[in-house]
This record gives structure tokens, sequence and C-alpha cells, in this order.
């Protein structure tokens, strides 16, 4: 009896047991993550780049007016379209007047300028005058002096020939007559040696009053008269170019301070400020609806990773006549920046896109086949600069099997949106990747398995 | 007077005697009454009971026999957030009953051949069984080894339950129950034209059943504990005994190993209790046949 009882508590005690056993497997269970694996495969990624762009002008034109001009009135804004004979901008009609006689001003002022280097020229031509003349009052007299000196001394060879002709036949007893012969020889080389000496002052009085022209010249030329030129060259050149300044400023005058356009555009830059003088530059920039056209876009720095020049887009716009127009164009430029990204230019020949105009740009790229890859959902966050994926493996425990998930670090080679190819030590083709589990997974949980 | 006194002295000496030996028994089931205390002794009062051991700062470990806050959280993980465990329980189970279905099934006709045949060698091969019983699982292990890596049963519960099966000890503890039948019965039942299966079948075995159970007892409580065939024959982990679960269990979780140990005494406990009739008289028969054999053989 007793024993029986025993028995009894022995088997309830087994029973219990066994409750505990299916009670304890179940909630096991139930509490185990339920994952999703998948294996990786080997392919090629696709990298898509969709941007939107807009369409810009290809080329720029100017409005240009003097600088220095105060801006009264602007009466178009940047983007505004504009057709040929439009007011642009107003300036200051009195500020434009007072320019104006400052100019006059100016332009009398050269012009007086230029005068007395007129003068100064005159002078010069004066002195070069008066060397000329001197030189040739100095030869003259030279030259008078020299045919006195030939006058003397032909007399004197005659009477030398005379003598010598007749010395023979003078005899003793007439030296009255020898005497007078030598006198007379004497007095026509005394008139020779006077006219040498003549002719050497002549020749040293035109050597000292050379010296003297040559200095006037000299100092005429001081003022150096290719500079006069030059100089009167650049006071013609700037009373030329105020002149045609102030004759542009009082054609706006007339036009009372009206700056038109000349032709049909679109603004596309404003560089003056009403109250602000204008500057030395196009004061509005526009663009021609029918010039030349490039879209413009701008690329994350993922993006740019796989963009060169010369990659070729699709290309989506509305037309003006509300059509849409796809076609093909290239990256021509690609502007990269600090940080990654950058800006793309397009040509673009569609003349029936209006400026301003948005497109959309898109561009597929495959790569190479790469020998893992894994969806971009598989990869987590591992520490601060790794990525890791879950890998799920078997091991022996004393519930027999287990699928028990362990953290691998993994390097991506190339990603995409959705896909990434991977390297690892760890992962190989049969390697289980966990997709996605019911709840946050920690290394060495043990997980159940879904196909 | 002096009768009294003596009577007195015995009176003394008994109550002392049953002091003594009351307090031994105590002293005997203190680790028992530990690990029942333990068991309902949460992680946070062990941890301040037991931390100066763990972190071997020179101090003396407190020990309550009433826990401060006593709780039944161990338990409750141990039963039913703790497959492992159970899953080890009902592998020992099954082992054991394995075994003893084994032991039963080749160890009763050995030991009854043992016990009632004359055959030329018996003595020899009898002494050999007895050396066998008497060699350690260290002596033994590199030959069960081989043998069943050649069968091809390593890793496997037949690894376990095959060499317990053909243990023999469970051999000398029934030829020891045999051995005090009456040959005579014997005799007479053969003589009755029965045939040696039959005497075998329901006279042996019935009249043997203390010693029987007595040994199954014995070798239900060595299987259930058995920890060194499973450590060298098992290497998978779902094929663990609930003995080698126990030091799985770290320091930390003193309270569940503690749990662990209670319900794994629990069986046991149940299995004594069943059967400590029959055990007690295995032990007296085996004592008393012992006389009657070297009585005999004198």
């Amino acid at each position: 009896m007793k024993n029986k009882k025993i028995m009894a508590a022995f088997g309830i005690f087994l029973g219990f047991m066994l409750l505990c056993t299916i009670i304890a497997k179940g909630l096991y269970t139930s509490g185990l993550p339920v994952v999703f694996v998948e294996k990786p495969t080997s392919n090629s990624l696709v990298h898509e780049v969709n941007v939107s762009g807009k369409v810009k002008e290809g080329q720029v034109y100017g409005v240009c007016v003097d600088s220095g001009l105060r801006v009264a009135t602007i009466k178009i804004r940047k983007g505004e379209a504009f057709s040929s004979g439009d007011p642009l901008f107003q300036i200051d009609t009195n500020d434009l007047r007072s320019i104006i006689e400052m100019q006059e001003q100016k332009i009398q002022w050269l012009s007086a300028q230029k005068k007395e280097e007129e003068i100064g020229k005159k002078e010069l031509s004066y002195a070069k005058t008066d060397y000329d003349l001197a030189v040739k009052e100095f030869d003259l007299e030279i030259l008078r002096k020299q045919m006195e000196l030939q006058e003397a001394r032909d007399p004197l060879r005659l009477y030398e020939e005379y003598l010598a002709g007749t010395s023979s036949t003078v005899s003793q007893g007439d030296s009255g007559q020898v005497y007078n012969r030598k006198e007379k020889l004497e007095q026509l080389r005394a008139a020779v040696s006077r006219c040498e000496i003549y002719v050497q002052e002549a020749l040293l009085e035109k050597e000292t009053g050379l010296i003297m022209a040559k200095r006037e010249v000299e100092i005429a030329e001081a003022a150096d008269s290719e500079t006069i030129c030059a100089q009167q060259e650049e006071l013609l050149a700037e009373i030329d170019a105020l002149q045609k300044h102030k004759q542009r400023l009082q054609e706006l005058l007339e036009a009372n301070g009206w700056v038109y356009a000349s032709r049909s555009g679109k603004v596309t830059e404003i560089n003056i400020l009403v109250g602000n003088r204008t500057q030395d530059m196009a004061s509005i920039l526009y663009a021609l609806d029918e010039g030349k056209k490039i879209v413009e876009a701008d690329f994350t720095k993922e993006q740019t990773e796989h963009l060169t020049p010369g990659c070729e887009f699709q290309i989506k716009v509305r037309q003006r006549d509300g059509s849409t127009a796809a076609e093909s164009v290239i990256l021509s430029y690609l502007d990269k920046k600090e940080g990654g990204d950058s800006r793309g230019e397009f040509f673009f020949e569609n003349d029936n896109v209006a400026l301003g105009q948005t497109a959309t740009l898109s561009f597929k790229k495959r790569t190479d086949i790469y020998e893992m890859c894994i969806r971009k959902e598989f990869i987590h966050q591992s520490g601060v600069t790794g990525k890791s994926v879950f890998v799920v493996e078997e091991q022996e425990g004393i519930l027999g099997t287990e699928q028990r998930v362990r953290s691998v670090p993994i390097t991506i080679l190339d990603e995409n949106d959705t896909m990434a190819a991977i390297e690892s030590v760890d992962i190989m083709l049969e390697t289980r990747i966990v997709a996605s589990a019911s709840r946050q997974l920690e290394d060495g949980d043990i997980v159940r398995v879904m196909e | 007077m002096w009768r009294n006194r003596k009577r007195l002295m015995q009176d003394v000496f008994k109550n002392l005697q049953f002091i003594v030996v009351v307090g031994l028994g105590i002293s005997f089931c203190i680790p028992v009454i530990m690990l029942l205390c333990g068991s309902l002794v949460d992680e946070i009062e062990w941890a301040e009971r037991i931390g100066p051991m763990i972190l071997d700062n020179e101090q003396y470990i407190e020990w309550n026999w009433i826990p401060d806050y006593p709780t039944l959280v161990n338990f409750k993980e141990l039963l039913f957030f703790r497959p492992q465990f159970l899953t080890l329980f009902w592998n020992s189970i099954g082992m054991v009953l394995l075994i003893l279905v084994g032991q039963l099934v080749v160890g009763l006709p050995g030991a009854w051949s043992f016990a009632v045949y004359h055959f030329k060698g018996k003595r020899i091969l009898f002494s050999l069984y007895v050396i066998l019983m008497i060699l350690p699982f260290q002596v033994t292990m590199l030959s069960k080894y081989l043998v069943l890596c050649r069968l091809g049963l390593m890793n496997t519960g037949w690894a376990v339950i095959l060499p317990a099966v053909y243990s023999t000890f469970p051999v000398f503890l029934f030829y020891r129950g045999f051995c005090g039948l009456k040959r005579e019965i014997l005799e007479a039942a053969r003589m009755d034209g029965a045939s040696e299966w039959r005497i075998f079948w329901e006279m042996g075995i019935p009249l043997a059943k203390g010693g029987i159970l007595s040994a199954l007892v014995l070798s239900f409580l060595e299987c259930w504990n058995m920890m060194e065939e499973p450590m060298a024959f098992l290497k998978d982990k779902s094929l663990w005994p609930l003995s080698l679960y126990l030091p799985e269990i770290g320091i930390e979780q003193a309270g569940m190993a503690c749990c662990a140990s209670i319900i794994t005494l629990t069986v046991s406990l149940f299995i004594f209790v069943l059967f400590k009739d029959y055990l007690e008289m295995g032990i007296v028969s085996s004592a008393l046949n012992e006389s009657a054999l070297i009585k005999r053989e004198k």
C-alpha cells in the first residue's frame, strides 16, 4: 500500500517532469527568433542614376552701359523674358547730366593741353631751321674766305712764276727793282697768309657758331618730339574717347536714361542695383531662347562615383508645345565639388524647350559580375565604420542540431540602391545569410530558420 | 543503588549514542539540506553569500540555513525555461531503463548459471568476473573505446548502454541472490519434470526477487550518476545524461545548480524509498548466504 503510494507519487513526478519538458520546449521554441535566410549570388550590379536637371542657357549675352552711372529703375527680374525694344532699366538723368558736363570740361582741358604741346613742337622746328641757316652762313663765309685765299694765291703764283722767269735778266746794278719785287712778293705772300688765317677763322667761327645752334636744337628737343607726338596721340585718343563717351551719354539722356533691349531673350543675371552705380561689367546678362542650351544637374557623391564625362543619359523634357521629348544626351562636363558631390552639364540641341524647364535624366550602368552579391538590407552596422552580416551556422547542442547566428564582418566592394557586392573570408556561396528576423539578433543567438 | 547507577549510566550512554548517531546522521544530511536551502535562494542573495569566493578577496563566505528571501524562481527557471535540463533528464531515464532491462536480460541468466550449474572453468570464469568488477573505469576505458570504435558505436547511446548492460557487478549481485535459493526446491522441481527454463523463470526469479531488486537499485544508482563513460564516449551533447549537465552550470547560477541537484536527487530518492526494503533484504540475505557458503565449503 505504502509502496503503491510512493509509486503513484513517482509517477506523478515523472508526469510533472514530462509536462515541464513539453512546456519548456514550447516556451523555448516560441522564444526563438525566426529568421529568413538567403544565399549570396554571383551577379553584376546595375547602377541607376536618376536626377532632375534644368535647361539653362548655353550662351550668355550682356547688356552693357558705361560704368559709373546711377541706376534709377530696374524694370525686369531675373528669369523674366523680354522682347527687342523693351525697356530694361533706367539711369538717373540728373546724374547723367552732371557726368556729361564733367566730360565736357575734361575734353576742354585736354584740348588745351594738346595745344601747348603743339607749341613746343614748333619751337623745335624753329631751332632746327636756325641751325640749318647757321650752317649755311658759316659755310658761305668759309667759301668766301677760301675764294679770297684763292684770289690771293693766284697773283702770288703768277708773280712767283714771273719772278722765276725774269730773275736771270735782272742782274746786278738794279737793286731798287729787286727790292720792289721782293717787297711785292712779301706783300702777296702776306696777303695769302692773311687769307689763310681768315679761312681758319671762318672755320673756327663755324665750329663755335654751330655749337651754339646745336645747343638750341637740343634744348628744343629736350621736349622729345617723339614723346610729344605720342602724348599728342594719347590726348587725341582720349579726347576722342571722351567725346564718344559723351555722345553715348547724350544719347542715353535723349532716351530719358532708359536702356532698351536690342533683342529678345531671358534674363539670367542682373548685376545692378537701384541707387548704385553701374560697374565695369555687363549690367544685365541674358540668354536667347533660340540660342545654345545646356542641361545642368546635380549629382550626389554616390552617384558621382559611377559617372565620367561621356556617359550617355536618357533625358525627358517637356517641350513648348506640351509634348515630352525623350532623347539621349552625353555628359559633357562634370564639376566635382568638395565633399564628393558634383554638377554635370549636358549639351542640349532642342530648340523647342524653354529655358528653365525641368528635365529628367536617367543613366544605367552594369558592372562586371561579382562573386557574391546580397541585398543591402542584410547588412548591419558594426562598430563605427564596419559592416557585418549575420550568418546562420549549425551547431550541435543538448537539444540537438541548433541554428546559431554569427556576426561576420564584410567588405563592400560595390553597391547600388538595393544590392551590394561583398567580400568576406567567412562567407561562401553556400553560406546562409540572415535576410530578416522577427527580432533584434545578437551574436550567438539560437534561431529558427525559414528558408 | 549500584544498580540504579548502572541503569542511569546505561541510559546516559544510550542517549549519548543516540545523540552521536543522530548528529552524525544529520551531518551526513547537511549537504542535502544545503542543496535544498540553496535552491530557494535567488541570484542576488547568492552573490552576497559566495561573493568572497568568486572575487577571491580572502574573505569568508556567509551561509544562512534559512534564506532571507526564499523564492522558487530557480525551479521556475529550470523546469520551464531550461529544456536542455529536461532533455538530459529524459536521456538519463531512457539510458538507465535500457541498461537495467539489458542487465536483466543478460545478467540474470549468467548469474543463474554461476549459481545453479557446475561446469568446467566456472571458478576461473567467476574469478575473472570479480576481477573485472573491481577494475576501475580508467583501466578498461581504452579497451572499451577500441571495441566501440570498431563496432561503429562511438558517439551513440549504445556506447554507454551496452558496456553497462554487460557489466559484471549486477551479475555478481544476482548471483548472490540466486545462491540463497535452496537446492532442494530446485531439485524437487526438476524431479517434477520442470524444465530448466521453467525452474529459472518461475522459481528462481521470484524467489530471488529481493536480491535482483537490490541489484537493480544499486545498478540504477550507479548508472544514474555515471559520468566517465558518457564523457569519454559521447561527443554529442544531445546524448548526454543528466549527470553531465550539472558541471555545465556555472558558479554564477549556483541557485539553479542546487535546484538541478535536488531534482536529480529526487529520482534516486524515489527509487530508494520504493525499493529500500528489498535493498535491505538483499544486503541481509547476501550476508547470510556468505556465511552459509563459507560453512558449506568448510
